[in-house]
């Protein structure tokens, strides 16, 4: 009987090590993808020349790696969300990242060290500075959050009202500035960063997403245990030898720290945050020691082929991959809820 | 000497006052029920034992010791709490539910070890075969079991139930009751609150009858459950039937 137990924990083992060979295959496997089809052996011709194409390649590399990190920071971050706020449809960006960012770009254009006006493009020259105020602003608003769902008891439901109530401040602050202090180029800018899309990320950008990385998943990674618990329910929790409200704490902070990462070098991708958990928990269970890096890995690969597509489906037009994400994710995530049934695929 | 002694205890949910000074002690092996109508503090007095809810007055001991000077891993693996609802939000399978009790014993992950002691649990509940079931799968009756195979997985010795038989239809209700009897006869102490004052009166070694949040009685069933506590406690009179160890409504449908 047993047996059959840890024939299963296998089976989830294995599936995870196809999943990120998948992912780590789709790397180069995407970069083939673009507003010019390069087939295989031009990419590896490619390698050794440095011609224009080959830069365009080593662009699309670039891209995938970065589709790859932040798809796997958003996965593992629904994941810590959905277990800390007790609900499937929670996402870091119901704690009003997406808001929080948005004003902290609109903010630093105001203030004008976010690039100079009088052209659309000048703005992207400091996108460092962006990056910061809007990663910042996400970090401000996480914690101010957290601040007021602990003078609550810290359960989620005082996080999902506190969430709630300083996402819509946080909207009306922001369409405040944008009313009243934007110019038509900033305004843009705003709108246009609020899209999620993986071209503004540089080499820069890149090895920051490389540098949190490790702390990032390693941090995911170990909380599985109490996020099980997590979701039993805080007496549980508590008697089974952790303090719920600090484990709590803990995760919303983590989940935050991966979505906000993500957030102020791509936009807003929030809903990755929600379709990959589901897939991961369809396709290998509820228990946070396989979900976890199932659902990263799904994210990753989700991301690095949704751009691929974002780059063909109207070449040479680049859509930015947060809307192809949603018109292709979300007819499937309403199939696979409506499939699933009332109790929304809480099957084994 | 007692396992559990309370002294005193008085405990607040916000401005309400739940529990008044109350006062017990369970000896090891015993089978307290908790009983009382509903809002009388069963639930709170559980909780506070299980260290979930601190008293405002009073103490609780456990050993002799404090129950506040015990970390929350010492107390979690000294105590087994079934608390009255529990519907997991995710899909697990049984054996992985079960294994969540072993929290108290791991620091990074749980070991081969864990995975037997949690299948040890679940032999002593006698759903081993269940182990690789989805929770979901379960029937009311098998889900009871597995959440007390849950509790026992941290080899406790005092295990804390909150109204274990209450979804549950008569043959389940006799077989959860059969199995608390058991564990608590092989030494376990076990403190339940419960509803059915027949398998009060059956079951139970020592009744603690709560009443507005006071100790309204405390002794062997059939010193608290006569027809004249059972009225002044629920409010509605009741046939006591010592012969067949049985409480039965006194009003026929009319």
């Amino acid at each position: 009987m047993a047996q059959r137990v840890y024939e299963l924990f296998e089976k989830r083992v294995s599936l995870l090590l196809v999943l990120a060979a998948l992912t780590v295959a789709s790397v180069p496997a995407t970069v083939a993808f673009g507003t010019v089809y390069k087939p295989w052996e031009v990419v590896l011709g490619l390698l050794e020349g440095s011609s224009d194409v080959a830069q365009a390649l080593v662009l699309r590399f670039r891209r995938a790696l970065v589709s790859l990190l932040v798809g796997a920071f958003l996965g593992g971050a629904g994941v810590l969300t959905q277990a800390a706020f007790r609900n499937q449809l929670a996402s870091p960006f119901t704690l009003g990242i997406s808001s929080a960012s948005a004003l902290g770009v609109a903010v630093a254009l105001v203030l004008g060290v976010g690039g100079r006006g009088g052209s659309w493009f000048v703005t992207f020259s400091s996108p460092a500075v962006l990056a910061l105020f809007a990663f910042t602003f996400s970090l401000a608003q996480t914690l101010l959050v957290l601040l007021l769902a602990w003078r609550a008891g810290l359960d989620p439901r005082a996080l999902i009202l506190a969430s709630i109530s300083l996402n819509f401040l946080y909207q009306a602050v922001l369409y405040l500035v944008q009313y009243l202090v934007l110019n038509e180029i900033q305004l843009a800018t705003v709108v246009f960063w609020t899209f999620g899309d993986l071209g503004r990320a540089g080499w820069q950008e890149l090895s920051f997403l490389l540098a949190g990385s490790p702390v990032i998943t390693l941090a995911y990674l170990l909380l599985h245990k109490d996020l099980d618990l997590l979701l039993l329910g805080d007496d549980v929790a508590e008697t089974s030898g952790i303090n719920p409200r600090r484990t709590r704490l803990i995760t919303v902070i983590a989940a935050a720290l991966g979505a906000a990462l993500a957030t102020s070098f791509v936009g807003i991708l929030a809903f990755l945050c929600l379709l990959s958990p589901h897939l991961a928990r369809l396709l290998i269970g509820g228990r946070h020691k396989y979900l976890v890096p199932a659902s990263m890995l799904i994210g990753a690969l989700i991301l690095e082929w949704a751009d691929a597509i974002s780059r063909t489906i109207l070449s040479p037009v680049v859509l930015p991959v947060g809307v192809t994400l949603s018109m292709v994710g979300a007819p499937l995530l309403v199939y696979l809820l409506l499939r699933g049934g009332p109790s929304g695929g809480h099957k084994g | 000497m007692a396992v559990i002694r309370v002294r005193g205890v008085s405990v607040y949910l916000g401005d309400y006052q739940a529990l008044r000074s109350v006062e017990l002690e369970v000896e090891r092996g015993e089978l307290l029920a908790v009983i009382g109508p509903n809002g009388s503090g069963k639930t709170t007095l559980l909780r506070t034992i299980a260290g979930v809810l601190k008293p405002r007055v009073g103490t609780v001991y456990i050993d002799g010791r404090e129950l506040r000077e015990y970390s929350r891993r010492e107390l979690a693996r000294r105590l087994g709490y079934v608390p009255q609802r529990l519907a997991p939000q995710q899909s697990l399978t049984v054996l992985e539910f079960v294994l969540t009790g072993r929290r108290a014993y791991i620091s990074f992950d749980y070991t081969r070890r864990d995975y037997e002691k949690a299948l040890e649990a679940l032999r002593k509940v006698g759903a081993e075969d269940l182990a690789d079931r989805p929770l979901s799968a379960l029937s009311g009756g098998e889900f009871q079991r597995v959440i007390i195979a849950r509790a026992l997985a941290c080899e406790p010795e005092v295990l804390i139930l909150d109204e274990p038989t209450s979804n549950l239809d008569p043959k389940y209700q006799v077989e959860i009751m059969e199995l608390v009897k058991r564990l608590s006869r092989s030494g376990m102490t076990v403190i339940s609150s419960m509803h059915d004052l027949t398998q009060v009166y059956r079951y139970a070694d020592k009744v603690l009858a709560l009443k507005d949040g006071r100790v309204y009685a405390c002794g062997r069933p059939e010193e608290v459950l006569t027809e004249d506590n059972l009225r002044q406690i629920y409010g509605v009179k009741v046939r006591v039937l010592p012969e067949y160890k049985a409480v039965i409504p006194d009003q026929l449908p009319t």
